[in-house]
């Protein structure tokens, strides 16, 4: 109940000719109000107003009558409470403001240039002691601990003196300072009991907007957006600015604080404060991981860490209230702060979900099956249980939810077909090639490509994994980007950012429970309407399945003519061109055989199709002068065969065979200048087709690629024209 | 078979396009090593001389940088005494990349352009910083000695 909301009703009552502005300031006011009455912080009229476990039921007259002494005591004791208003007109909407013109011009003027490959080092004989400290420190490398230590410091300061304030804040208004009479504890505590809470609150949102710029500054120099959200955003990213300067400016002023000595300035309530706290030790933290450049992406356990403390503060809290209330010792209304209500119980919900499926999950096999093999059986693959590092918490959680409803999503009750479980062969070879990430810096991260080793013996499989990297690791995949992650994000740089990945999953979440909603509404509408609703499930299950098509023996289908048509199969064509008279029976006939021949995959058979296919094409191509676009076309329409046409294949068709039969073709060996640099660097006659990472050098081919790589161990591949090192490469195709 | 296509190719390059100065004769028998030959500059210390040297390419020749060594005796600070000359490129910064007739074109520059900077023989290097008199003076001495 609030004091303003008491002064602005008292006097729209005496004010009573200007109705219009008593509406108007009841309107302004209404916010103050239902946050006021959320937090419930006003003793005075609480305590005045009928409690014990029901809601007043004049809980609503309470803002509109208030008794006049009430209100001058309410305005006697609060001066101010802050609205919502206020907020827009405060110095933190300011400092936001100034935070997202920084933060935007930063990101779009602090990118790295690319260093120049070549440099060969130019010396100075006779340099100054200022020139030598200036080349000590210039150029900055940014990826080095120490430089980042160096830039992050003076932030780094000011975040942990907050962190240390808050800290000891929480301490004494839990009344578990250390009581020294003197020494530096108790100095600390005296010194800290005598600031303003507003000196506090503006002095946090300081810190927190210099780490945040620091960060992105940074990051920017860097220019390497490894798995962080936003190219600049740092790790300041799941971070919502906005909402923390409301909490500070809404509780920096002393209308919302409920402990308040005589002569010391005021203080909110400890939750609140621990509310406050729990942001800040998440992003002390990842300023602190930023300083390593490994780890600055790392956002899992400083988000899990801060969920956790904040889940258990909020249902500790809660617990605590109603046990408190049931014997009477307290208010109704909750101490928690209203704001942080709604995140909580969204990641209550999400935990209880995806705890409520496990543990179904398992009991349904240890019932059954008298152990629990896979306590995630049909929740997803395993990828989808493994965090990666630089994932939120809460989208993690919004992730594993969506998968547990999914598998409670009724979705197998038709299904009855039992498990088949194939002996897998004993050794099984999976090869995954490489991938790389390109922004307009450069190359941000290459991935390696691994060999999948799965053997089985008796019943154990056993599962290695070797990565391959430098000359071996073939890059197959390179995912150009503007320097932002896919699943970027949406708002103001730096101020306000939602995760799209998080939007993602949340409508992912929503329209599951929609669907299984609405399925329940349905088979709550059978029971109602008095069908049997076993039945309807038993029809649905004997539905004829699709039979898959087999491909059957050639004989079985066509009996009398199996002789006939093998040797007749090459050679129907010809008898095509040459104008013979073929049956409808026999066109038929080489139509319906072609997908066995695709089947077939010894080596003759391919010959004979390529054989075929580049007669066809050069048959195509005499008859009419074709367009280019026309000779692609054609090249595939006479290309057979399981795989699609490769530009060699092509090429290879171009070359009429009977000038070069099937040969892959080699230039020529002129020495003029072009061959020079179309050729490999390393034996200059076979074309260059290996493209290095992350140098970019296009210099060689793949046979001395392979030389490269047997030569030396990984961490020693360096590319052969500016000897960076190499992480891996990919084979390119000039047409 | 990469090494003996890429030095057929090498070789086909020097004698086609010559690095001025300089011949290159290939062993008949041994296309691994090149003998050659350096007509020093009108304009360097040198005046006059020609001077024998021998690449010898390593069996895994793109991959590993070739030796130079000079046979006949030159008062220069980057060769000493066993006719070893320090070229950076045939040492820690070589590179696959780099062809043969750019090995040639550094040892005529290297040759016809002494310079005191990170000297093989430091005396030498010394007097031509000093006494540059003297040093031409020897230079042209050991040319008529030995490289005529």
């Amino acid at each position: 109940m609030s004091a303003v909301s008491a002064a602005t009703a008292s006097a729209s009552a005496s004010d009573s000719k200007f109705v219009g502005k008593g509406v108007i300031d009841a309107l302004a006011a209404f916010p103050t109000r239902l946050l006021s009455a959320w937090t419930g912080d006003e003793g005075n009229t609480m305590d005045a107003a009928p409690i014990r476990g029901t809601w007043p039921p004049t809980a609503a007259k309470r803002f509109e009558v208030p008794t006049t002494e009430a209100a001058t005591a309410a305005q006697a004791v609060t001066p101010t409470l802050p609205g919502p208003w206020a907020f827009f007109t405060s110095s933190y909407m300011l400092g936001l403001f100034a935070m997202a013109i920084l933060m935007h011009r930063i990101q779009n003027i602090v990118v790295p240039t690319r260093p120049p490959g070549h440099s060969f080092g130019t010396r100075r004989r006779d340099r100054s002691f200022l020139r030598i400290v200036y080349d000590f420190i210039l150029p900055l490398d940014v990826t080095r601990t120490t430089t980042r230590f160096v830039l992050h410091l003076p932030t780094l300061y000011f975040m942990g003196k907050m962190l240390l304030i808050w800290t000891i804040l929480l301490a004494q208004a839990c009344a578990m300072y250390p009581q020294r009479d003197s020494g530096l504890i108790a100095e600390l505590g005296d010194w800290v009991k005598k600031q303003e809470m507003s000196q506090i609150s503006w002095a946090t949102f300081c810190a927190v907007c210099a780490a945040f710029c620091v960060e992105g500054f940074v990051k920017g120099l860097d220019g390497v957006g490894v798995g962080i959200a936003a190219h600049m955003q740092a790790n300041t990213s799941p971070f919502n600015l906005v909402g923390y300067a409301f909490m500070l400016h809404i509780y920096s002023s002393p209308g919302t604080h409920t402990y308040r000595p005589l002569d010391l300035p005021s203080r909110p309530d400890k939750h609140i404060i621990f509310t406050i706290a729990i942001p800040l030790l998440q992003l002390t933290i990842f300023h602190v991981l930023s300083i390593h450049k490994r780890w600055s992406s790392h956002r899992l356990i400083p988000t899990a860490l801060s969920s956790l403390l904040s889940l258990t503060h909020f249902h500790g809290t809660l617990l605590l209230h109603h046990t408190k209330l049931r014997t009477g010792s307290t208010k109704p209304s909750t101490p928690y702060p209203l704001l942080n209500y709604i995140p909580n119980i969204f990641e209550t919900c999400l935990i209880l979900t995806t705890v409520l499926t496990v543990v179904l999950n398992c009991l349904t096999q240890l019932l059954l099956s008298g152990g629990v093999v896979r306590p995630l059986l049909g929740l997803g693959g395993g990828s989808l249980w493994a965090p990666s590092w630089e994932e939120d918490f809460g989208v993690l959680l919004l992730r594993i939810g969506t998968a547990s409803l999914e598998a409670t999503g009724l979705r197998g009750w038709g299904n009855e077909v039992g498990t088949v479980i194939a002996a897998p062969p004993v050794a099984q070879q999976q090869l995954e090639y490489g991938s790389l990430d390109m922004t307009r810096a450069g190359v941000t991260m290459g991935a390696p490509g691994t060999t999948i080793t799965t053997t089985t013996s008796s019943g154990r499989r056993k599962r290695r994994v070797l990565t391959t990297r430098g000359w071996r690791n073939e890059v197959r995949d390179v995912r150009l980007s503007t320097g932002e992650r896919q699943d970027g994000t949406v708002g103001i740089v730096g101020v306000i950012w939602f995760s799209r990945g998080w939007f993602r999953e949340a409508w992912r979440y929503l329209t599951k429970l929609w669907v299984i909603g609405w399925g329940l509404v349905g088979v709550g509408w059978d029971l109602v309407r008095g069908r049997k609703v076993r039945d309807g499930w038993m029809a649905r299950t004997r539905m004829p399945q699709p039979v898959r098509r087999v491909a059957i023996p050639r004989q079985d289908r066509n009996h009398g003519r199996a002789e006939d048509s093998g040797a007749d199969d090459d050679g129907l064509y010809e008898r095509f061109r040459r104008g013979e008279d073929l049956s409808d029976d026999e066109g038929e006939w080489s139509e319906g055989d072609s997908p066995d021949e695709a089947f077939s995959d010894d080596g003759e058979d391919s010959a004979n199709e390529w054989d075929e296919a580049v007669g066809l094409y050069a048959e195509l191509q005499s008859d009419e002068a074709a367009s280019s676009s026309a000779l692609v076309a054609h090249a595939h329409m006479s290309h057979r065969g399981g795989s699609p046409l490769t530009r060699r294949q092509f090429r290879n068709m171009l070359t009429p065979p009977e000038l070069e039969p099937r040969a892959p073709s080699r230039p020529p060996v002129a020495a003029d200048d072009d061959s020079s640099r179309r050729n490999c660097v390393i034996c200059v006659s076979e074309e260059r087709q290996i493209i290095c990472w992350p140098c970019r050098c296009l210099s060689m081919c793949d046979e001395c690629r392979e030389t490269l790589a047997s030569r030396s161990s990984a961490s020693k591949h360096r590319c052969p024209c500016c000897r960076k090192p190499v992480e891996g490469y990919s084979r390119i195709f000039i047409p | 078979m990469t090494t003996l296509r890429r030095i057929q190719k090498e070789l086909k390059d020097v004698t086609t396009n010559p690095v001025e100065g300089i011949t290159v004769v290939a062993n008949e028998e041994n296309l691994f090593q090149w003998h050659c030959s350096i007509k020093a500059a009108a304009d360097s210390p040198y005046k006059g001389g020609t001077f024998n040297f021998i690449i010898e390419l390593p069996p895994n020749f793109p991959f590993k940088s070739p030796q130079v060594t000079f046979k006949t005796k030159i008062y220069h600070p980057g060769i000493n005494e066993e006719g070893s000359i320090c070229i950076a490129v045939l040492r820690d910064e070589w590179k696959p990349s780099v062809t043969l007739s750019t090995v040639l074109a550094i040892i005529s520059e290297k040759v016809n352009n002494p310079s005191p900077d990170d000297p093989f023989e430091p005396e030498i290097a010394a007097l031509l910083k000093n006494e540059k008199s003297k040093f031409l003076s020897t230079a042209k001495e050991w040319v008529k000695k030995y490289a005529l």
